[in-house]
């Protein structure tokens, strides 16, 4: 709608301005005195100059319409409603590591990593546990996985 | 039918054009919900992503890093993917793949991708902070933060790494350090309430009151709404009010039987329940200050 009212406005204020050179060029032709200020003739139509400025108007409001909206004044309310939680956020340096890794991804199978956290003897069976050496995960977990590590390493093994 | 923009939440849209201008909020506002936009990627905006027009890149980008995150690999593959098709030579995508290989641990990878993008184009500044933020999450405290004082000296005017520095400073317990960064991004940015605000915390935490509490005073100024400010003036007062003569005395007592008003109100607004709102009575009773005796 903005855009309608902009370029009814637009053409508007060409044609009047048209218009008005139309008028001086017939003022020419017709040899008026330009100079008297009393005929009515010479000074520019009243509908021009209505037109002119209903057209003014309307522009203005369809560049409102078009362009952005309105912001208030005060240079404080851009930063009223936001909060430290967002405003620290710095986009640019965002990492990775974090827990949302665990928390949300869809895979089950995420690499926990834990070559830093056990170590596996080389010669096992299944039914020996490795050998924990820096034991960060709790001690259920580790065990489960470790279970998992000593199978991994019996087929890589065998195949 | 589509809401207002103030109330879009995750909840309530239902068509995908109020997820796309949920997403739009989120970019501008620099709000980092990860979960939800790849909730909102798979249900409302993957069906329908040609309609998105130019904005389907942005909105590409965006559910890449929250796929990075939430390490969704999968959808971080098709939106890279799709990426890299349409901006073959782009810089800025090449980042994105570094910035992949540093979600899956692979710094070494990711540093050669950055190295190689700034031997091309050395004022490069978002990767300059990559490289910088690998160093951050591989632990390696001292280069980080001497990579970053060095990247600081030459873009003086990022405010994102100076709050970054802060940070850094403030995990280091080196609050004066930190209290320097705040200042520079005061200076920048003087009508934010939020940096007074913290500025004021850091100024609380060194046991500076009088500081912190003409800090917290003005960003309430700028923005009585901030409820962080409000006890930040609630406990500078309670604090100041055993070690002044009587005048500033009476002056703590006014200020925070203010705040507290203030604070009592907007608990009211926000309707809390009646067990938060015995602990905050608490609370206040055992912050509340008696007038002060002349000296």
């Amino acid at each position: 709608m903005g855009k309608l009212v902009l370029s009814i406005g637009l053409i508007g204020l060409c044609h009047a301005a048209y218009s008005a050179t139309q008028h001086k060029s017939y003022m020419r032709l017709t040899e008026h005195d330009l100079d008297s200020n009393s005929s009515p003739v010479s000074s520019l139509p009243l509908d021009i100059l209505i037109q002119t400025i209903v057209c003014l108007f309307l522009s203005c409001f369809g560049v409102i319409q078009v362009a952005a909206k309105f912001r208030p004044i005060k240079i404080t309310s851009e930063w009223e409603h936001k909060t430290w939680d967002n405003v620290a956020n710095r986009t640019s340096f965002y990492s990775f590591n974090h827990r949302g890794k665990y928390l949300f991804s869809d895979s089950d199978n995420i690499e926990p990593n834990l070559d830093d956290y056990v170590k596996i003897q080389p010669k096992q069976n299944k039914s020996q546990k490795p050998v924990l050496v820096e034991n960060k995960e709790s001690d259920v977990s580790s065990v489960s996985s470790s279970e998992d590590y000593s199978s991994d390493e019996h087929n890589t093994k065998n195949s | 039918m589509s809401l207002e923009d103030n109330q879009l939440t995750p909840e309530t849209v239902n068509n995908w054009d109020d997820a796309r201008k949920l997403l739009r909020n989120w970019r501008d506002g620099n709000i980092r919900m990860s979960k939800e936009t790849l909730d909102l990627w798979t249900s409302l905006i993957a069906p329908s992503i040609n309609k998105l027009g130019d904005e389907k890149w942005l909105v590409y980008e965006q559910v890449f890093l929250a796929a990075l995150d939430c390490h969704v690999l999968t959808i971080a593959a098709d939106c890279i993917a799709a990426l890299k098709s349409q901006f073959p030579d782009s810089s800025r995508v090449k980042k994105l793949f570094g910035m992949h290989y540093e979600a899956i641990q692979g710094y070494d990878k990711a540093i050669d991708i950055y190295e190689s993008i700034l031997s091309g184009d050395e004022t490069n500044a978002h990767v300059r902070k990559r490289i910088i933020s690998c160093l951050k999450s591989q632990n390696k405290v001292k280069e980080y933060v001497s990579e970053l004082n060095e990247y600081l000296k030459l873009f003086q005017a990022d405010h994102e790494a100076w709050l970054e520095l802060c940070d850094a400073y403030l995990n280091d317990m080196d609050f004066s350090k930190a209290a320097f960064c705040l200042e520079e991004l005061i200076l920048m940015y003087p009508h934010n309430h939020v940096y007074h605000q913290r500025y004021a915390d850091i100024k609380y935490t060194q046991g500076n009151y009088d500081l912190a509490k003409s800090y917290y005073s003005y960003s309430l100024k700028l923005n009585p709404n901030n409820v962080r400010s409000l006890y930040g003036l609630l406990l500078t007062t309670a604090n100041l009010k055993s070690s002044q003569k009587s005048k500033e005395g009476v002056d703590n007592a006014k200020l925070n039987a203010w705040a507290r008003e203030q604070l009592d109100s907007k608990y009211q607004t926000v309707k809390a329940d009646q067990n938060l709102m015995d602990s905050v009575n608490n609370l206040f009773q055992s912050l509340s200050i008696s007038k002060a005796e002349k000296a």
